[in-house]
């Protein structure tokens, strides 16, 4: 088991019902197999640093949770397949880090 | 006379030496203990990229080796999530960008008189 941290950037424009029923899609992979969600950081609607697919505005979100590789390999699977997503990213967390209390997960301030 | 030359040599020695020192800047993630540097922290990050969203170089910022490597990889990583740019232009700039597209010899010739002025 190790620990991941998935950042997911949704269009901005796609309804809310969407986006849940996506998330929850997410949760359920990762709970299938064997992992644990741990945090949950929503930013919301927010500028892109550069435009992606001719958009400037990107709905963003963090998720920590703890899985096998297999499963990181399937959210990267089913992520790249999905159209409502613009863009995501899921990146190893330091074990002994995040044991210490030392890598907080960041709630930005949504815009 | 020969008292007086070797009395000064040693003062001008240390001074030479304490030069040296005042340059050396503290690593500021080994002051901090930080134990992983956040890729989404983009304001901590901003610290570390010029105006046209560079990352700036280890003698510029200070950073130990590892931390240097900890801080681009942080920065390449906000740069996939669109949290940085990968270039930005400074204001200055924008004006003259306009009228021509393209990049002129006067620009990357700035660019390395800027570089040269950060050192």
């Amino acid at each position: 088991m190790r620990d991941y941290e998935l950042g997911l950037i949704t269009e901005s424009s796609i309804d809310d019902e969407v986006r849940a029923t996506l998330v929850a899609r997410i949760e359920q992979l990762v709970q299938d197999r064997g992992g644990k969600l741990l945090e949950r950081a929503v930013w919301g609607r927010k500028m892109l640093a550069y435009p992606i697919n001719h958009k400037t505005e990107g709905h963003y979100a963090f998720t920590r949770f703890t899985g096998e590789p297999s499963t990181v390999a399937e959210l990267n699977r089913i992520l790249s397949i999905s159209d409502e997503v613009l863009r995501f990213k899921v990146v190893r967390l330091p074990e002994a880090a995040l044991a210490a209390g030392k890598a907080p997960l960041l709630k930005g301030t949504a815009r | 006379m020969g008292k007086n030359v070797t009395k000064k040599r040693p003062v001008r020695k240390e001074s030479a030496d304490s030069l040296k020192k005042l340059k050396k800047k503290p690593c500021m993630f080994c002051a901090n203990q930080t134990a992983w540097i956040d890729y989404k922290d983009t304001d901590l990050l901003r610290r570390f990229m010029s105006d046209r969203a560079k990352i700036r170089a280890r003698r510029v910022t200070g950073n130990c080796m590892q931390h240097q490597a900890d801080v681009a990889a942080a920065i390449k990583l906000a740069r996939e999530l669109a949290l940085l740019p990968y270039l930005s232009r400074p204001l200055s700039d924008r004006a003259r960008g306009r009228t021509t597209e393209t990049v002129t010899v006067s620009d990357v010739q700035e660019d390395q008189e800027q570089g040269q002025a950060e050192e």
